[in-house]
């Protein structure tokens, strides 16, 4: 009977490090999504000009858009694509619940940055910029400390497969040049004035998003049928 | 019971990073370096197909179960728990091994919840070696 006091002991204590390890897991995603809303209905509207600005993912029709302003150069932009957009692609794009719209905001200083976002606008005339700017952003450090970057951009179009003479004219003709400065010129009306900036449905978000964010986000303003839904965000003002 | 702590320790760890692998938890605690997502969300997380997380949840758990059974009355000071332990550890000793050594040298970025879950697979194997050599029948004269 002695001996099994210490036992009794020991199961309690192991239960006390489950229930306290269990916890703070629950509370990391709980926590996550609450502040998620809150930041939601605190953030300022500044709705994007619709129009056929940018460069889109998803359907027409999903409940939520997001619209990102990034610079090709910037760390924290090619940190989101490579750690968070594949998550964001894979499980809430191509299931109809978020559009992604894409804007390209070269950051003043950047000397390699407009290259490159020419280059991905000159893939996207063949209907590849998305696979043109995961290419670029997830060699950031090849190209970004080059003195000149474009034979390597030219290398990831031929990666690519994309059509070179084409890709050739659009860059020594810089014809792909206005859709890059009319998303720029967006961005400043918007008081965009660091990347990445989000916009969530037309609000601003005033820090970087991660994929938990974002899930967050649409889970509460499309919620799965069948599952319950996190406080109501209020309409756009 | 020090096994059973370290099992039940790492099961939490495998379950926190599988939660993250399968898109539960977007980012994970990490002392802000990023480096566990970029470990996790490698081509490395995954063998055979399945998130490495997922060998720990099952491997962990399983640890948990025999050590427990261990300390059931029918087992206490046999030889057989311990020994199942070792073997079972040692197993996990290696592929924390293996996995830490693409850390290193292939992903070149160190995820701290990794390196936890190889130490705490390491100490429980060395303590079931332990236990199971003090618990080996003396050889006879």
């Amino acid at each position: 009977m002695a001996a099994r006091r210490p036992l009794r002991t020991f199961y309690i204590a192991l239960g006390i490090i489950a229930v306290l390890g269990v916890f703070l897991i629950v509370r990391q995603a709980n926590d996550r999504g609450r502040s998620v809303t809150e930041t939601y209905q605190n953030a300022p509207v500044t709705p994007v000009r619709p129009g056929a600005l940018g460069n889109t993912l998803g359907s027409d029709s999903a409940p939520v858009e997001i619209v990102e302003f990034a610079d090709f150069e910037c760390p924290a932009c090619a940190r989101f694509a490579i750690l968070d957009m594949p998550y964001v692609r894979d499980r809430l794009i191509s299931t109809g619940r978020l559009k992604w719209r894409f804007m390209d905001f070269p950051l003043q200083g950047h000397t390699n940055s407009p290259p490159a976002h020419l280059a991905a606008a000159c893939a996207g005339e063949q209907g590849r910029f998305f696979e043109m700017m995961d290419a670029i952003l997830n060699r950031q450090n090849d190209w970004a400390s080059e003195r000149r970057p474009e034979r390597l951009l030219r290398g990831y179009a031929q990666g690519l497969g994309l059509d070179l003479s084409g890709y050739d004219s659009c860059m020594e003709t810089r014809r792909a040049q206005p859709q890059v400065d009319a998303d720029y010129a967006e961005g400043e009306r918007l008081g965009v004035n660091q990347t990445p900036t989000f916009f969530v449905n037309g609000r601003m978000w005033p820090d970087v998003l991660g994929y938990d964010q974002i899930k967050a986000i649409v889970d509460s303003l499309a919620p799965v049928a069948g599952r319950p839904a996190a406080p109501a965000a209020p309409a756009r003002r | 019971m020090a096994v059973a702590v370290l099992a039940l320790m790492g099961l939490l760890s495998s379950v926190y990073l599988l939660l993250f692998k399968l898109g539960v938890l977007g980012s994970l605690v990490c002392g802000g370096s990023g480096a566990c997502e970029r470990v996790q969300t490698s081509p490395y997380a995954q063998f055979l197909g399945i998130p490495v997380a997922a060998y720990g949840v099952g491997g962990f758990s399983t640890l948990l179960v025999v050590a427990l059974v261990g300390l059931d009355e029918r087992w206490v000071g046999r030889v057989g728990p311990s020994r199942l332990l070792a073997a079972l550890s040692g197993v996990g000793v290696l592929f924390a091994a293996y996995l830490t050594y693409l850390e290193i040298a292939v992903i070149h970025d160190v995820c701290l919840w990794c390196v936890l879950c190889a130490l705490l697979i390491t100490a429980a194997f060395a303590l079931s070696a332990l236990g199971a050599r003090s618990l080996r029948p003396a050889p006879a004269p």
